[in-house]
């Protein structure tokens, strides 16, 4: 599913965030976001989600406007990874899977044999199938992050946005999810804090910065020497991968900071 | 799920079981104990007259069919209904720690109760369940109005306003009570009606609590998926499909409606509706196809054996059930919040 965002304007209690943001995810591209904190990552997420209506723009999925869908409607084709303040639900692994099924469900909520196999397969796909019978919040913090891919994925999305997926994982763990979600296959649209894991697993990075995107492009485009040290503030050697020939970042913190 | 899922026929038989169980031990306690099989022979008898021939006397019946029955079976579908609004409730804010007082809306039930009982000859003639009715949907507007901002509402700002509506209430109602201290004003009346009663239950109090008792559990149920969603968060029950306003607003009505036929039969009960709610989740988890069931037959079995104790304890007189509740629940929820504590660290 092809993801095109035109000309997003996003404003919050009369204060702009987002101005004039573009974006075209094609289908089965893997779209990285990055930016330094507050530039307004999770709030383009957001609107595209359908949790903050944009003030002017379009987003768009395939040919369907996602701010004229129905919530219902947006969620059979998007599901999202997000981090969300834990409350003290006790749910279970399984129970926090079969919620990705809720757009699905019949009239009176009632799931079929056919939603349960639908489950077991997403667990089966991010090797969480052995901890369904336990609390979730009891999970480690890369389990956890596996569970809710899971429930992603059991939502059979066209369009995976995740926020920050990597928050609080050890680097195993970090490149096992990158991986697993390149392998997907979906349309991916994701925020990434570290450079050198966009660089590695995104197609394509937008570079954002107090509200605007700066940059976009491939990453051997969009993190250049110049980019770094004018949005992120800090001076960086580029280097390519040995292995993929991906850009990989090797920092300093800038200059003019340490003198 | 699995396990939980077995878990919950088995203790939903189970409470199921104790609840009937609880009716009948009920019905055959009080100020004249019957025997038990004579209460199990009555009502056999009412629910299928061909099944048995009457054995009893008169007044046997009597004390079952016309004065226990229906009191043991208003704190059945009360019960039931403070533990289910209570579960929703939770679920709709995040929070465990809701439940309808939270809210404000049993101190608009009171206000209005009292306001009939205390005020001028004139209001005498208005039903103090009507009232009560009234009070606790119009306070739910008022906390539902004050919550909004641009168009929505946060369970933070919702349960603050229900807070702050419900001291501001609970002020007035205090102020009506003083203002009523003078013998014959109605204070006395007002006092117990606070406290929470179950006496003086009637067959013709039950028809409209039972039908939507049922109507809304029944709703609530099909939305259980939904409460599972909104209990999850926000963004994610959003990111899944639902229209975060307009399902608040029908879970908040249907709750209300729930709450407020409950307080209008039985005055303040507090502590059902926040103590069972936990209880069940540590039995079968947060999934609320299963929370929902349980609570409401815990929480009839609850109240059930709470007015026992009410109407024999200090007998012949009687300790509103209201008081009972707290003496019961909070004890029992302080010692279950420790164990629980203790099982996680």
């Amino acid at each position: 599913m092809k993801l095109n965002v035109q000309h997003v304007t996003v404003d919050i209690h009369g204060k702009r965030i987002l101005t004039d943001i573009s974006l075209v995810a094609t289908p089965g591209q893997c779209v990285g976001i990055i930016g330094p904190n507050g530039s307004g990552k999770s709030t383009l997420l957001r609107s595209i989600y359908r949790a903050l209506p944009p003030t002017t723009g379009d987003i768009v999925l395939d040919e369907q406007q996602v701010w004229q869908m129905s919530a219902h409607q947006s969620a059979l084709y998007t599901a999202v990874v997000i981090q969300e303040t834990p409350s003290d639900m006790a749910f279970t692994v399984q129970e926090v899977v079969t919620l990705g099924r809720l757009p699905h469900l019949g009239r009176f909520g009632q799931s079929t044999s056919h939603d349960h196999h639908i489950i077991g397969d997403a667990m089966d796909r991010v090797d969480v199938r052995h901890l369904s019978q336990r609390l979730y919040h009891t999970l480690s913090g890369g389990e956890k992050q596996r569970v809710l891919v899971a429930r992603a994925l059991a939502q059979h999305p066209q369009l995976l946005i995740l926020d920050e997926p990597t928050n609080h994982l050890d680097i195993q763990h970090q490149l096992e999810l990158l991986t697993l979600i390149r392998t997907l296959g979906i349309t991916t649209l994701t925020t990434l804090h570290d450079l050198n894991l966009a660089a590695q697993y995104c197609d394509t990075l937008y570079l954002v910065y107090q509200g605007t995107i700066v940059a976009a492009g491939p990453p051997s485009a969009v993190l250049s020497v110049t980019n770094i040290r004018q949005y992120f503030q800090v001076d960086v050697d580029i280097h390519p991968h040995p292995h993929t020939g991906r850009p990989q970042l090797f920092f300093s913190p800038h200059s003019e900071h340490i003198s | 799920m699995q396990q939980y899922h077995q878990r919950f026929w088995a203790l939903w038989g189970i409470s199921v079981a104790i609840l009937v169980i609880s009716i009948i031990v009920a019905v055959a306690i009080g100020a004249v104990p019957l025997p038990l099989p004579t209460v199990i022979d009555i009502i056999s008898h009412e629910l299928w007259p061909s099944l048995i021939t009457p054995h009893w006397s008169m007044a046997d019946w009597q004390i079952v069919v016309q004065f226990r029955l229906p009191r043991v079976l208003l704190a059945t579908v009360v019960g039931a209904a403070l533990a289910v609004s209570g579960t929703a409730l939770q679920a709709m804010v995040r929070n465990p720690l809701a439940d309808p007082y939270v809210f404000g809306i049993s101190s608009g039930a009171s206000v209005a109760a009292v306001a009939v009982l205390t005020l001028s000859t004139s209001m005498r003639g208005i039903p103090v369940s009507f009232a009560a009715f009234v009070g606790a949907l119009t306070t739910m507007v008022l906390v539902y109005g004050f919550a909004q901002r641009h168009g929505h509402v946060t369970p933070l700002r919702l349960i603050l306003a229900g807070v702050a509506v419900g001291y501001l209430l609970s002020a007035v109602t205090s102020y009506l009570v003083l203002r009523a201290s003078t013998p014959g004003m109605g204070a006395t009346a007002a006092l117990s009606w606070l406290a929470g009663s179950l006496g003086g239950a009637k067959w013709e109090h039950l028809g409209i609590p039972t039908m939507v008792l049922l109507g809304t559990t029944g709703y609530l149920w099909i939305n259980a998926p939904v409460l599972n969603a909104l209990a999850t968060g926000e963004e994610t029950a959003i990111s899944l499909g639902i229209d975060l306003e307009r399902v608040r607003i029908r879970l908040f009505v249907t709750t209300s409606l729930l709450v407020g036929t409950a307080v209008a039969v039985s005055g303040a009960i507090g502590f059902v509706g926040l103590l069972i709610p936990h209880m069940v989740r540590m039995g079968v988890g947060a999934d609320h196809r299963y929370v929902l069931p349980l609570t409401a037959t815990v929480g009839a079995c609850f109240l059930v054996s709470v007015d026992v104790i009410g109407r024999t304890i200090i007998a012949p007189q009687e300790l509103p059930v209201g008081l009972v509740t707290a003496a019961c629940g909070a004890p029992f929820f302080l010692w279950m919040m420790r164990m629980q504590q203790g099982g996680q660290s």
